[in-house]
């Protein structure tokens, strides 16, 4: 055993040519694999993330509204069902949810100076631009202390400031007056444009919840509670969650109708899942073609290097090692360029995937899964392509093949 | 030697040791296969996706009927100078537009049928709405311009409304009292889930929208103008023209308030654009790595054909072919296996596209580029890693070469 593994090694360094060659082949085989996959699933994680970003991982729960009274269809009058204990109770009650915001909201005129327009007033906690991905342009938002100290402070939405200021005014540190109260605006809101639904998501104010409810809008309840799952596959568990959560904490049964509706973003959710599914596909497609090319390559390198050796066999015969001899030898040094190929293949996948992810900017995921089974395959082949040879050089006549 | 009779000779050659040079042909064969099969398939896959991403709306644009600025009390009272006519001149007039919806919306509309009510709100909408909205119906009839133009009673009812009024049944050609009228039924819109604030868009009634200006709402105005553009870039452009079309249409001269609003979709416009990058930079690197890979094969399996005939060479330059001869006669040699290898794997690719589509249903999209990629490849590649080894076997001394 150690006889053949030595001779196997003694034979590869003979012609350090050829055996680098091979053992390249299955290393760039392996390689290609591994970077392809990996540029596909990176590509894939980085569009993710842009869709993610417009919501896609979040739940929408709102009192639920109540359609008949007395058998005759009832007005739009806000249900009083939600409250902001449910928020709290919503946010440590939900496992798959990572936060969550109250949200109360009215259509106010917004004045400063002479200027004045409506504006949805949309009074929350802190944590809402953690759960919307909010950016700002300029200033903060507001605090927990705020909130909690009722202050009036206000985040305003690009819209809102193209209306009321004059051209190239600094917004943040001024007074506004929303629907007769003085807040102080402490930041800008990043532009975001028109919705998906066609609303322009730049006309509003952010407010603290308390100020909101206690000085403007004089309710106790809420309009809408905004979750964030851990991720868009946790989407619809968190929303049956969300129900279960509410029904124990407003007394519903099992059976009873809830008085909450609990609501998710369907068109972008089956956008996400659309491009994970065209992706996994592409990954599938690109995959397969490197290995093919990987593997053909591999075969092709390792047939050429074995024809050589005809000559070399037939001396080995003649002078005295017998057909499984020769046979497990050529197997022992195809295994030994599978093995060398495979180290010199994650070589190169990292080496490239580093230069992928760093130089030229890809998204990149590395591919550990693709490394395994590139690499195997392609041992494999080598493996194979030295079946076919040793087989056959151990059938040869000890003078043919010397002969050759 | 005239390089005609070099290639000719080169040919003839080939034709002498077939396997060496079907493994020869092997190296470009697979490149070029493996370039075209991954081109096509990533660009099927990111046209895919962006064509998904495009349905969120990145060429269009909202015009808003303005607000008329209440300084005193709850705003949201609008103009009333948005017409119909105005959606007419937008799409006569501003270069760039696909499609024009307007709209007219009134929120919290009774709605009922069979003993079931419920309020929704209502739209009247033009045969383009499903086009400017890119909102398709899961059964039955859209609003048709025949409708429109005759202000038929018929309505079209999103997933959730058909829920609460009809249950599991079928809502199509079911009657439905709107406000005071009577509706049939004619369609059932596919669902959109919540929007970004957390209505349910599902929630929604929708009538030919002369039906519902002259009918029901007795209004000579429109609240809102959804407008599709034939591309993302139109935008900005689109903006201004409508800007000043509607300006002089409504006699409004700057700085005079704007008695509308043009909101442009910015976030959903940065996200599918950023997409796009990802995109185009994934095809470029999985074309790279491709290209990379197949002339990693090619050159294997040239140096390792060059080595094998050391003996010819010698023989050739016995005889008299001079170092430049060999040289000339490897390099022909080279790049005719390598054009002919790309020839083979131009075909192989393209039939592995094909076949890819057709048994998987794979998205993919074959363009002129990785031919033209391919063929200077697969010669650039025969001829420089042809040259090497011609190089080393014109410098062979012959005695040696001969020896083997």
């Amino acid at each position: 055993m150690f006889r053949l593994l030595s001779t196997a090694f003694r034979s590869l360094a003979f012609s350090p040519m050829r055996s680098a060659l091979s053992i390249g082949a299955i290393g760039a085989g392996a390689a290609v694999v591994v970077v392809m996959v990996g540029v596909g699933r990176g590509a894939e994680r980085d569009v993710a993330e842009k869709i993610e970003r417009m919501g896609t991982n979040l739940v929408l729960v709102s009192p639920a509204r109540t359609s008949r009274v007395a058998g005759r269809a009832r007005q739009g009058v806000a249900a009083s069902t939600l409250v902001p204990r449910d928020e709290r109770a919503l946010r440590e009650g939900c496992r798959h949810a990572i936060d969550a915001a109250p949200v109360q909201a009215r259509t106010l005129s917004a004045r400063f100076g002479r200027q004045a327009r409506s504006t949805s007033v949309v009074g929350t906690s802190a944590r809402m631009p953690a759960v919307r991905d909010l950016a700002l342009d300029g200033g903060r938002f507001f605090t927990d202390a705020e909130d909690r100290g009722t202050l009036r402070v206000a985040v305003v939405g690009r819209t809102v400031v193209r209306n009321l200021y004059p051209e190239g005014a600094e917004p943040v540190g001024t007074m506004l007056r929303l629907g007769g109260v003085s807040f102080q605006v402490i930041g800008v809101l990043a532009p975001r444009g028109a919705s998906l639904s066609g609303e322009d998501e730049d006309n509003q104010v952010y407010v603290p919840l308390r100020t909101a409810l206690t000085r403007l809008f004089h309710v106790d309840y809420l309009a809408q509670i905004v979750l964030r799952a851990r991720s868009e596959a946790d989407v619809e568990a968190l929303a049956a969650e969300a129900e279960a959560v509410l029904r124990v904490a407003h007394r519903i049964g099992p059976e009873a109708k809830p008085d909450v509706e609990v609501r998710t973003q369907d068109e972008l959710v089956a956008a996400r899942r659309e491009v994970a599914e065209r992706f996994r596909i592409l990954v599938t497609a690109v995959g397969s073609i490197a290995l093919l090319v990987g593997g053909l390559g591999v075969l092709s390198v390792m047939l050429l290097g074995i024809r050589e050796r005809t000559r070399e066999i037939g001396l080995r015969r003649a002078i005295g090692a017998t057909r499984r001899d020769v046979a497990l030898q050529f197997l022992f040094e195809s295994s030994l360029l599978g093995v060398f190929g495979a180290a010199v293949g994650l070589v190169l996948a990292v080496g490239a995937s580093t230069l992928a992810a760093d130089v030229v900017r890809t998204p990149f995921v590395f591919a550990a899964d693709a490394l395994l089974g590139a690499t195997g395959i392609c041992v494999a082949l080598g493996l194979l392509s030295g079946v076919a040879p040793a087989v056959r050089a151990a059938g040869l006549e000890p003078v043919d093949a010397l002969r050759k | 030697m005239n390089p005609l009779r070099m290639a000719r000779e080169g040919v003839r050659f080939l034709g002498h040791s077939k396997r060496r040079t079907a493994l020869m042909l092997l190296g470009p064969l697979v490149g070029v296969a493996a370039l075209v099969a991954v081109v096509a398939s990533a660009r099927g896959s990111s046209e895919a996706v962006q064509r998904r991403l495009r349905n969120f709306g990145d060429r269009t644009l909202m015009v808003f009927a303005g607000d008329v600025g209440t300084v005193h009390g709850p705003g949201g009272e609008h103009a009333t100078t948005l017409k119909v006519e105005d959606g007419e001149a937008i799409r006569a007039e501003v270069p760039g537009v696909a499609a024009v919806s307007p709209t007219v919306r009134e929120r919290d509309v009774p709605v009922a049928a069979d003993g079931q009510a419920t309020t929704a709100p209502v739209f009247g909408v033009t045969a383009d709405f499903g086009a400017a909205w890119n909102w398709p119906m899961a059964s039955g009839e859209a609003i048709n311009e025949e409708d429109v133009h005759a202000m038929r009673p018929v309505c079209v009812v999103g997933r959730t409304t058909a829920r609460k009024l009809f249950g599991d049944e079928d809502p199509i050609g079911r009657k439905l009292r709107v406000g005071a009228r009577k509706f049939t039924v004619q369609g059932v819109l596919s669902s959109k889930g919540s929007s970004p604030r957390g209505g349910d868009m599902d929630d929604r009634v929708m009538v030919p929208i002369t039906t519902a200006m002259r009918r029901m709402f007795n209004r000579d105005h429109i609240g809102m103008i959804r407008v599709l553009l034939t591309g993302p870039e139109q935008i900005g452009p689109a903006k201004e023209a409508i800007t000043a079309l509607l300006r002089a249409r409504h006699h409004i001269v700057p700085p005079e308030v704007d008695d509308f609003e043009v909101v442009t979709p910015d976030m959903v416009a940065g996200m599918v654009r950023s997409a796009q990058g990802t995109l185009g930079l994934l095809l470029l690197v999985l074309a790279g790595i491709s290209l990379l890979a197949g002339g990693v094969v090619v050159m294997n399996v040239m140096v390792v054909s060059v080595r094998e005939r050391r003996k010819e060479i010698g023989l050739r330059r016995a005889v008299g072919a001079s170092r430049g001869d060999i040289r000339t006669q490897f390099l022909c040699e080279a790049a005719a296996v390598t054009l002919l290898g790309g020839v083979f794997g131009a075909a192989l690719g393209t039939g592995a596209s094909f076949l890819l589509r057709y048994l998987w249903k794979m998205p993919m999209l074959l363009t002129w580029e990785p031919y033209a990629l391919a063929a200077a490849s697969s010669l650039v590649v025969g001829l420089l890693f042809g040259a090497w080894p011609a190089r080393t076997a014109a410098r062979l001394p012959p005695v040696d070469a001969l020896r083997g």
